[in-house]
């Protein structure tokens, strides 16, 4: 069965007209979370002398408890950048998520033991996070 | 004669200008003392009275010796009580508006205010 030649002109210059665009750039949008909790907004946390009672009195509202307290966890999600793909009357765009999280672990005199920064999906294995960014 | 300017530098500077999220900070004296706040006295404010005024807190940690209030503005400057809600991505519940305030009271053994702060992003 032979094809209408239109509707293959139509369908070569709608493909013409077809784009893909990878924005690697956070858009400084925020998917989930309260805000970015930044290395120097933590750093009068000092770690054998802040208490649970001076990090949520500083970080708010923890989103994790953890072991009854023993552990807070603050999460957040960015948008790290997004892929845009359009076409002749129509677009679409795909953010890519960044999962951010800071860990806070306590001692039995309620005392802050560990503070650290992690990305990655909750539940995921989390890995250090560069110190350029938290 | 034109006036030559480093293209890339220039655009680098405009993806990144405006690009930041939202962060954490503590609320300034003049916003903890806003109306709404402005009965919350250390050392004479007592847990019963937050309960009446603010009601049911969004968190409490170590029994009820701390409690949470979770709070958004409205474009009328209103304040509401925000919840969270399960974020598909975190497969856990969220909070999904980006300025949420984060009251924290924290009460001595007599039930009295001793040390309060207002967590706010911008």
């Amino acid at each position: 069965m032979r094809r209408p030649p239109g509707l293959l002109l139509g369908i070569l210059a709608l493909s013409l007209q077809t784009g893909c665009l990878i924005w690697p750039f956070p858009t400084g949008d925020m998917l989930a979370g309260r805000g970015r909790i930044t290395p120097q907004y933590v750093s009068s946390l000092q770690v054998g002398r802040s208490t649970r009672e001076d990090v949520l009195l500083h970080l708010g509202e923890p989103d994790e408890v953890v072991d009854g307290g023993r552990t807070l966890v603050y999460r957040w999600t960015e948008v790290r950048g997004f892929l845009a793909a359009g076409g002749y009357g129509g677009a679409v765009a795909i953010p890519f998520s960044g999962h951010r999280a800071l860990r806070l672990e306590f001692g039995p005199d309620a005392r802050l033991a560990r503070l650290a920064f992690e990305h990655g999906a909750p539940g995921s294995p989390a890995g250090p996070v560069p110190a350029a960014e938290p | 004669m034109g006036l030559s300017l480093p293209l890339g530098p220039c655009l680098g500077l405009a993806l990144l200008v405006g690009c930041a999220p939202p962060q954490l900070r503590q609320a300034a004296p003049a916003e903890i003392q806003a109306e709404w706040l402005a009965f919350l006295s250390d050392g004479k404010t007592t847990r019963e009275e937050v309960l009446l005024r603010l009601g049911t807190p969004s968190a409490q940690l170590e029994g009820e010796r701390i409690l949470t209030y979770a709070f958004a503005r409205n474009a009328a400057g209103a304040r509401n009580s925000v919840g969270r809600r399960w974020g598909q991505a975190q497969k856990m519940p969220v909070f999904t508006d980006p300025h949420i305030g984060s009251l924290v009271l924290v009460f001595a053994a007599d039930g009295r205010l001793v040390r309060h702060s207002l967590v706010v992003s911008e």
